[in-house]
């Protein structure tokens, strides 16, 4: 390429300007002139009419213009991420990140009580889905031959998910009953207990591979279903952290007692929040086992407990919007500093030192997710749309 | 039936906290639409009286009924959804959340939606909670401070978040309401204010009021019957009169301090 670069930067040449500084300007020249100009100029210009358009649709009906926004938006991903598998991957990595960032928020955020135990959810989601459909799709030594007809698949795919997130709603509520008892540190002593047994309980049993893993999951994973589960899990979270019944969490979490005097049911609330976060991290570790298709226990670790909480917290507690952000800059991030291999884990611990220091709840916290504010016309330019 | 039930009634309540006696032989008998006080020096066991109905600790002995229906051994919030509202005297309100989501929160119990209603937006879920909201507006109107509802409770000066503890309580549609202290750090101003307060609410949904108070003003102004506590027995009880003439009650709890 005119610019020196050797191939098309895949996450906005953050990952060049590391291993090869010298090609600083041209990898800064290049996403200004690919991404920054034309987004900033087609954004000006269409300032006007698109507003116009969002008014109209408005007029009509939010839920058409909802979508409206929904399959630009995956028009969008789907662009940027048609150049390279790299991209697609790391996409649908972000997305499924964004999925447990923000369910995760319901129980540290919006609850306010410590879990460690969302690794452990994905993992009983991802296993759980994995042996649904490795065993009734795939020609399989482990599990034999295939149950049904390839072509039913991407029709059972969600339920296998489902049935991922329920398994891990039923941990979460073996996790629940011992800890909401009384408040305090309980939850966070019990759910990394559970952390550690799920994993040596998968470790253990031979049938799904045990430390070796579970490979050969079928590719249903692509683009278009994580971008829908995505949606999914934020538009079902965010209903119920604004409904009353979801904003008890947070009567929970700032007064109990008082939570209490005013018909809260506070350990049946503290139990379905909680099993309701599991299930989507369920969901999100059976999306995840597909991705990579290939799923092993020890990717279920410590060390991706210490990512997701590094997200919620980075991003903004009782906030969905602030764990949409933590999820996605910290999982490009993560890859944009690839090339600094070790150092990685000194600059992204600093960050978050940083935010902690300067901003104690996060980069946006206590702020609702309101979609009709999102989707309304405004007046300021920059807006994509 | 009715004549011979009380709205509240509590018999030979007794309680201990490890081997102290901090409750002894409390009876107590609350008809509908009347207000009554309970005062008493610091440590008497006023409030742990409220907590004891209220459910927040359990009685070691006696018995406590509502409309004849039996409260002991329940939780909280069970007592609050059959129609005990209250506000606490150190202000227990939810930091992170606005005035107007106060109000709301305390209708959780009529909240029949369901989970599928909180995860999906049904139109059942969006009729309840927009109810909720309009009678939420209704009750900050009666206490003054409909234009507050979208501040968050810190903000506010300490009258006003006495008021938001007040339409909190009221959310609850209580047949009784228990005010504990409620003018605690109240200038005189703000204390007129909340006393008018209190004579609206009564008017309007004639509640039964249980109230404790430092400042015998206001105790002696409202309520039709005091009661006094001293280490956690009942020393006296009858009209306002009849309290500030009683000697035992100017021995133990007025001493020889005049009625301001």
């Amino acid at each position: 390429m005119g610019l020196g670069l050797s191939k098309i930067p895949a996450l906005f040449g953050f990952t060049i300007i590391l291993k090869y500084p010298v090609l600083f300007p041209s990898a800064v020249l290049y996403v200004l002139s690919i991404y920054l100009l034309p987004i900033v100029i087609v954004a000006r210009l269409s300032l006007a009419p698109t507003n116009w358009l969002a008014e109209k649709m408005m007029d009509y009906s939010m839920q058409g213009s909802v979508l409206v926004h929904l399959v630009l938006l995956y028009a969008i991903f789907h662009v940027w991420a048609g150049i390279s598998d790299y991209r697609e991957i790391s996409l649908k990595f972000t997305l499924i990140a964004i999925m447990v960032t923000v369910s995760l928020n319901v129980i540290n955020g919006y609850m306010g009580e410590f879990s460690c135990s969302h690794p452990g959810f994905m993992a009983l989601g991802a296993y759980t889905a994995s042996i649904f459909t490795v065993s009734l799709f795939v020609n399989d030594s482990q599990f034999g031959q295939a149950l049904l007809p390839s072509f039913l698949g991407p029709f059972v795919f969600p339920l296998g998910l489902i049935l991922g997130g329920l398994v891990a709603a039923v941990g979460a509520l073996i996790v629940a009953i011992p800890s909401f008892r009384t408040r305090g540190d309980y939850l966070a002593i019990i759910s990394l207990a559970f952390l550690f047994i799920v994993k040596s309980l998968i470790e253990n049993l031979e049938f799904v591979g045990g430390p070796r893993g579970l490979s050969s999951q079928p590719n249903w994973a692509n683009l278009p279903t994580v971008f829908a589960w995505t949606v999914v899990c934020i538009w079902v979270i965010n209903n119920f952290v604004r409904s009353i019944l979801g904003k008890a969490l947070n009567a929970v979490r700032d007064e109990e007692t008082a939570a209490n005097a005013m018909t809260v049911n506070t350990r049946r609330t503290k139990m379905v929040a909680f099993m309701f976060a599991a299930f989507w991290a369920g969901v999100a570790g059976g999306l995840f086992a597909h991705v990579l298709r290939y799923v092993n226990p020890s990717t279920f670790s410590i060390q991706k407990l210490a990512e997701v909480l590094a997200m919620v917290y980075f991003g903004g507690l009782n906030s969905v919007y602030g764990s949409i952000l933590g999820a996605v800059s910290l999982s490009l991030l993560g890859e944009a500093l690839r090339p600094l291999e070790l150092f990685k884990w000194i600059v992204i611990p600093l960050l978050l030192i940083l935010v902690m220091i300067y901003r104690p709840t996060g980069l946006i916290a206590f702020k609702e997710f309101d979609v009709k504010k999102l989707i309304r016309p405004r007046q300021r330019p920059g807006d994509e749309v | 039936m009715r004549c011979s039930m009380s709205l509240l009634q509590v018999e030979r309540m007794t309680h201990y906290f490890g081997g102290l006696r901090a409750v002894h032989d409390y009876n107590l008998r609350i008809e509908s639409g009347q207000i009554r006080g309970l005062i008493g020096p610091n440590g008497a066991g006023k409030t742990t009286i409220f907590n004891l109905i209220t459910g927040i600790y359990q009685p070691s002995e006696g018995t406590i009924r509502l409309e004849g229906e039996n409260l002991v051994g329940l939780q909280p919030y069970q007592i609050a959804s059959v129609g005990l509202g209250r506000t606490f005297q150190n202000l227990l309100l939810w930091r992170h959340m606005s005035v107007l989501e106060h109000v709301l929160m305390a209708q959780y119990s009529r909240m029949t939606y369901g989970l599928i209603g909180a995860f999906f937006g049904t139109a059942k879920r969006k009729r309840q909670e927009s109810e909720a909201e309009e009678k939420a507006y209704r009750l900050l109107e009666l206490v003054g401070i409909t234009d507050l509802a979208d501040q968050n409770v810190l903000n506010l000066p300490y009258g006003d978040q006495r008021r938001v503890e007040m339409a909190r309580a009221l959310a609850i549609d209580p047949k009784i309401l228990f005010l504990d202290e409620p003018t605690a750090g109240m200038n005189p101003e703000e204390l007129i204010q909340m006393m008018e307060i209190i004579r609206q609410v009564h008017k309007e949904f004639g509640l039964a009021i249980f109230l404790i108070e430092h400042r015998l003003k206001m105790v002696m102004e409202l309520c039709e019957m005091i009661q006094t506590l001293v280490f956690g027995e009942v020393i006296a009880e009858g009209t306002p009169e009849e309290i500030q003439n009683n000697p035992k009650v100017i021995d133990a709890y007025l001493g020889k301090e005049a009625i301001d």
